[in-house]
């Protein structure tokens, strides 16, 4: 181990020093959403910036949690965020990977039309009417196929695909792997990381989506978490507006919905962190 | 493609045709598994962006919301005639353009800046610690946010005596685009490093110690190998980026744009949501769209240009 | 063919339910209403409507039962009901969106931009026949209220009603007091503007709450507040919803243009200068606004007559947990310089209370019958049960007192299937109210400055930023100093210039008209 130098040292005190910092500020949110949830009534609406929880009380993860559709609507969202992310990334690779090669005729058209689809949309009513037409309206396939690839993520993909040194294809095809063969063994391995990255977007974005939930779904058996919380949110403004007596304030059951919404999220990083470490690309390569 | 294979057969078809027809073929099946890995791609684009992208027309329409989009009677150029006659569309357009330029010039870096100092932590569970903690902010909405940087810079709490102010930044339409950029740089830096961490993921290490039996310092390292393997991303997200110059995020402002800051802050998605999502009328709202759409592609044409020059590899 | 499959089973489930429906009623009813009423085959009707309720069952619930045997006690023979809600501006989205697709709900909420819309490309169904076989509809719905909802002559929706009791009346708001911070200053309720303004001085400078601190202001507000008792006190009525019509010479102007507007804005400009307003009401939401008063920091507000219900559960009852010896009444309406007083009045056909049949619909005069019977007080009417639930299981009534007293909790309540999403036709009923609130609903209903026109007339449409967007940005910026009250001048000349012309021409047009 070479001795650091004084310079740095001082740096990397300092990025600490920097970084804590910014963690601090960028969690206060958070901990005022935890606050605000277990806050009473009358402490949640003081208002004002929060140290700690005002009048200790569980009513509102109760209440949130004592709907008799909350375990049915983490189950329809878990469906949809492992579902719909899977097949996103499948299928955001396989575009991505041969949009990729060069030689292949009709694909710079090809790509100016995926371009073309970022900026221009048709809208939310065409697009209602084709998902209709479809069939998938009260199915929570709705939630999934109309955003199964993303032109955007296919862009990302391919910045990263080209990272790749050719050789590591040439060399499997001479070993007579046809593409298909080494998309599967070869490329797809060695993008962990953009997987990784491009899944978390996905999986976070599936698993908030509340539009797309909203005008698609109408039974309530279907309902994904964050249009169930919704529902409990109004309903607890509702009972604030019309003057009924509550035990917790409609900002405390929001904030319950924002960290009973996020726990999952939370659960899931820590298996996706591994792949954003240094490292993981030279370990594949060399295998 | 598949309209290529379609070659018309009979009397024209002559020698010639033949043979570029065979070497179409041939080429075809040369990369006949290309084409099925793309295929889902085409018919998904065909199926859920393009057959939709017929709703565009409610721009040119009086739209009616019921029966087929169609149906609707056409109305020419009215909407875009009625955008570019209101001075409050250029007042909006004009404040567009400045918050989007600034949140570009802070916002696009601010991430790669901060993933290069977290690839410079040494205490590998610090390390995780801080990048999991930075991703807060972007789960919570701005609704929420709102209200706690309203109590923040509220005079109550002394952090606006604190920064030198009488009022609230939100109050001061000299301080509400800043205002605006970092807010936004808070909700979002921690979130936007995770692109740029997996790119720095996937630098050759060999690079490093080739660079390091140089004597190249850590700065010297970021600077000539962390930075240059990361540029085609970098440049790629910088591309996309100008696509959305006009999209500057509607529910930021909508959250915390007030009377006192109209003049600095209303932008066409405000403007729009209130002159034509609340009236009622989609056939306004879409033509702004489509303004804002073919803006957006102008200038994303033009930047790819810009990158290929410079030597980089663009987009296309 | 799929289509096709789908038509058969929502046949087969309306006859289902219908007889299913019919068995229930024949086995309490002696007199089976199949038999005695052939004719009327089971018709249930979608309805959609702009709520939050999560608690409210899918099927409708065990009330679904009780209401449609006592439907049918009460003649409306052959009646299902399937409710859906949704709440909020998504609400519009996916009412929008039903609509594009062909599956327009029967019977659905509406506000008045959607109603002009609709009515514009003929999705609503006209109901002046409809509402001429629909008695108690028409006893519980003000005349006055129809006008709002007439195009070209023709009703297309159905309004909001009101019980005949006058603690009923819409017009709920008012100016709400800290009475102790009055007490412990020694001062009397306010009733002209100079008063109000002594008292805002001593609230803002006096150390109301005794904690020996400078930290209170004398008026509290929000975004949304317009300062209605100044400008009352000068005689107009600002606006509740959109800005108020109010007559000059013989035509309507928009009362924001008039001089007395001016005369309003000098005062607040004043009052705010001299730091009796709290500074950063204009980028406040509601409910931080809220939060300044349970929190002791403003001692007068614009507010609703229910925020002097000490256990409402509002802000009310939480100031009295942070500061058990708070009191909040609501004061007399302000008497200005020429004697002047008044609150504008609510607008009798906004938001959630507009209801529209589709053109669609089937059977639409059983769909009114069931309507008119949902606000019918006669023996086998609706009104209490929908509202309530079951008397002495749900609610008991205290007739001498005129008090309703529920005994099953609002949730308990949506969950049976009862109470709001059930009322099809809202009937404003506050026979819940204790005395304290009939006495401030009293001070609420009095001094009501009118809207003289309450349509929207085209050119509104058309240059719709004029309220939104160039008064608020006058109004917030002359209250707060940052421009001068001469100013003023220049919105009235920007408002004509912009489009007020054309709609003030509009409107004098319709107004005249509808004169003669």
């Amino acid at each position: 181990m070479i001795r650091k130098s004084w310079g740095e040292r001082t740096f990397e005190a300092g990025n600490m020093l920097l970084l804590a910092l910014l963690s601090l500020v960028t969690l206060y949110p958070l901990w005022h959403e935890i606050s605000i949830s277990l806050s009473s009534a009358a402490g949640a609406m003081r208002g004002g910036l929060f140290l700690f929880p005002r009048g200790f009380t569980l009513d509102a993860y109760k209440s949130v949690l004592s709907s008799s559709f909350i375990w049915l609507a983490y189950r329809n969202s878990i469906f949809v965020a492992v579902v719909g992310t899977v097949l996103h990334v499948l299928f955001t690779a396989t575009t991505a990977y041969a949009l990729n090669k060069r030689g292949l005729p009709g694909v710079k058209a090809m790509t100016l039309l995926l371009i073309f689809t970022m900026v221009f949309s048709g809208g939310m009513i065409p697009t209602y009417l084709l998902v209709k037409s479809l069939g998938l309206t009260n199915t929570l396939w709705a939630l999934i196929f109309p955003g199964m690839i993303s032109a955007f993520n296919v862009i990302v993909m391919q910045s990263f695909m080209r990272t790749i040194p050719e050789e590591v294809e040439e060399s499997a095809m001479m070993d007579g792997a046809n593409p298909l063969r080494i998309f599967f063994t070869i490329i797809m391995p060695l993008c962990k990381p953009v997987i990784a990255t491009i899944a978390l977007w996905e999986c976070v974005g599936l698993w908030n989506n509340f539009m797309q939930a909203l005008i698609y779904l109408n039974d309530k058996k279907l309902f994904t978490l964050p249009l169930l919380l919704k529902e409990i949110i109004a309903g607890q403004q509702l009972a604030t507006d019309s003057g009924q007596f509550t035990t917790f304030a409609a900002e405390s059951a929001i904030a319950a919905t924002v960290i009973v919404s996020i726990v999952p999220i939370l659960a899931v990083y820590p298996f996706l962190q591994k792949y954003f470490m240094k490292g993981t690309m030279l370990g594949s390569v060399k295998s | 493609m598949s309209h290529q294979v379609k070659v018309p057969h009979g009397a024209l078809m002559n020698t010639g045709s033949k043979s570029r027809s065979s070497a179409f073929m041939k080429s075809f099946h040369k990369h006949k598994y290309y084409y099925v890995l793309l295929l889902p791609g085409i018919i998904y684009f065909i199926l859920f962006k393009y057959i939709p992208m017929g709703g565009i027309a409610i721009a040119f329409q009086d739209f009616r919301i019921a029966g087929n989009v169609f149906d609707s009677p056409w109305a020419g150029l009215k909407w875009f005639n009625i955008l570019f006659e209101s001075p409050d569309f250029w007042t909006a357009l004009r404040n567009t353009v400045i918050i989007s330029f600034y949140k570009l010039l802070f916002n696009f870096p601010a991430p790669i800046i901060l993933a290069l100092l977290l690839n410079e932590l040494i205490n590998g569970a610090f390390k995780r610690i801080v990048q999991t903690i930075i991703y807060f902010p972007h789960f919570v909405s701005w609704v929420v946010l709102g209200s706690i940087l309203f109590s923040v810079f509220s005079v109550d709490t002394g952090v606006t005596k604190w920064l030198g102010l009488s009022t609230s930044p939100i109050m001061n339409p000299e301080l509400f685009r800043g205002f605006l950029v970092g807010s936004e740089m808070w909700k979002e830096v921690g979130w936007g490093t995770v692109i740029y961490l997996a790119a720095i993921a996937g630098v050759n290490q060999e690079l490093y110690e080739a660079a390091k039996i140089d004597g190249a310092n850590r700065f010297k390292l970021v600077l000539h190998v962390t930075l240059p393997s990361i540029a085609s991303t970098i440049v790629v997200l910088l591309i996309l980026r100008t696509g959305q110059i006009l999209n500057v995020g509607f529910d930021q402002i909508f959250i915390l744009y007030n009377p006192l800051v109209y003049n600095v802050a209303d932008v066409l998605d405000t403007y729009v949501y209130r002159v034509g999502l609340t009236m009622g009328r989609f056939s306004l709202a879409t033509a702004a769209g489509l303004f804002q759409a073919v803006v957006g592609l102008c200038l994303l044409v033009f930047t790819n240009w810009l990158v290929k020059r410079m030597g980089e590899r663009g987009l296309w | 063919m799929k289509k096709l499959t789908k038509m058969v089973s929502v046949v087969c489930m309306t006859c289902l339910l219908g007889t299913l429906a019919a068995g229930c009623s024949s086995s309490e009813n002696g007199n089976t209403s199949s038999s005695a009423n052939p004719a009327a085959k089971p018709v249930t009707y979608t309805m959609f409507f702009n709520y939050g309720i999560p608690e409210f069952p899918d099927n409708g619930g065990e009330a679904k039962a009780k209401i449609i045997a006592q439907m049918e006690k009460a003649g409306v023979q052959g009646v299902d009901y399937k409710i859906s809600m949704i709440s909020g501006d998504e609400y519009k989205t996916k009412l929008n969106l039903l609509i594009s697709s062909g599956e327009i709900p029967d019977y659905f909420n509406v506000d008045s931009t959607q109603l002009a819309m609709y009515v514009d490309q003929g999705l609503l169904r006209p109901l002046d026949d409809l509402l001429a076989k629909a008695p108690n509809l028409m006893k519980f719905i003000p005349k006055e209220r129809f006008e709002g909802v007439t195009f070209d002559g023709k009703i297309y929706a159905i309004p909001q009603g009101v019980r005949t009791e006058s603690f009923n009346s819409p017009n709920t708001a008012g100016l709400l007091v800290r009475q102790d911070w009055l007490d412990n200053l020694g001062l009397k309720q306010p009733t002209t503007l100079d008063e109000l303004h002594t008292v805002l001085k001593g609230f803002t400078h006096d150390d109301p709450d005794k904690n020996g601190q400078d930290d209170t202001y004398g008026l509290g507000g929000n975004k949304a507040t317009v300062f209605n008792t100044v400008f009352g006190a000068y005689g107009i009525g600002l606006m509740s919803g959109s800005i108020f019509w109010t007559e000059k010479e013989g035509k309507i102007v928009k009362s924001f243009v008039t001089p007395e507007a001016k005369q309003a804005l000098a005062v607040l400009q004043q009052w705010y200068k001299e730091g009796l307003i709290d500074p950063e009401f204009p980028v406040m939401e509601p409910k931080q606004g809220d939060a300044r008063i349970i929190n002791s920091k403003v001692g007068v507000f614009e507010g609703d007559a229910f925020g002097v219900n000490a256990i409402g559960g509002g802000y009310y009852t939480s100031l009295l947990k942070v500061l058990p010896t708070a009191k909040i009444t609501m004061i007399n309406r302000i008497t200005g310089p020429d004697g002047k007083k008044g609150w504008p009045e609510v607008n009798p056909y906004s938001g959630g209370a507009l209801r529209a049949i589709s053109v669609d619909a089937k059977d639409p005069e059983r769909l009114i019958q069931m309507l008119d019977w949902s606000v019918s007080d006669d023996a086998n009417g609706g009104v209490n049960l929908l509202t309530y639930g079951e008397e002495n299981v749900d609610y008991t009534f205290d007739e001498t007192k005129n008090l309703i007293t529920q005994k099953t909790s609002y949730s308990d309540l949506y969950a049976k299937g009862f109470s709001n999403p059930v009322r099809f036709v809202q009937v404003t009923d506050r026979r819940w109210t204790d005395n304290t609130v009939r006495a401030a609903l009293e001070i609420a209903s009095s001094e009501i400055v009118k809207n003289e026109w309450w349509k929207t007339v085209p050119a509104e449409l058309d240059y719709p930023d004029l309220e939104k967007k160039l008064w608020t940005e006058y109004f917030v910026k002359i209250v707060t100093g940052v421009w001068p009250v001469d100013r003023f001048d220049e919105f009235v000349q920007n408002y004509y210039q912009q489009g007020g012309q054309k709609i003030e021409q509009q409107a004098n047009e319709e107004w005249q008209k509808s004169k003669n």
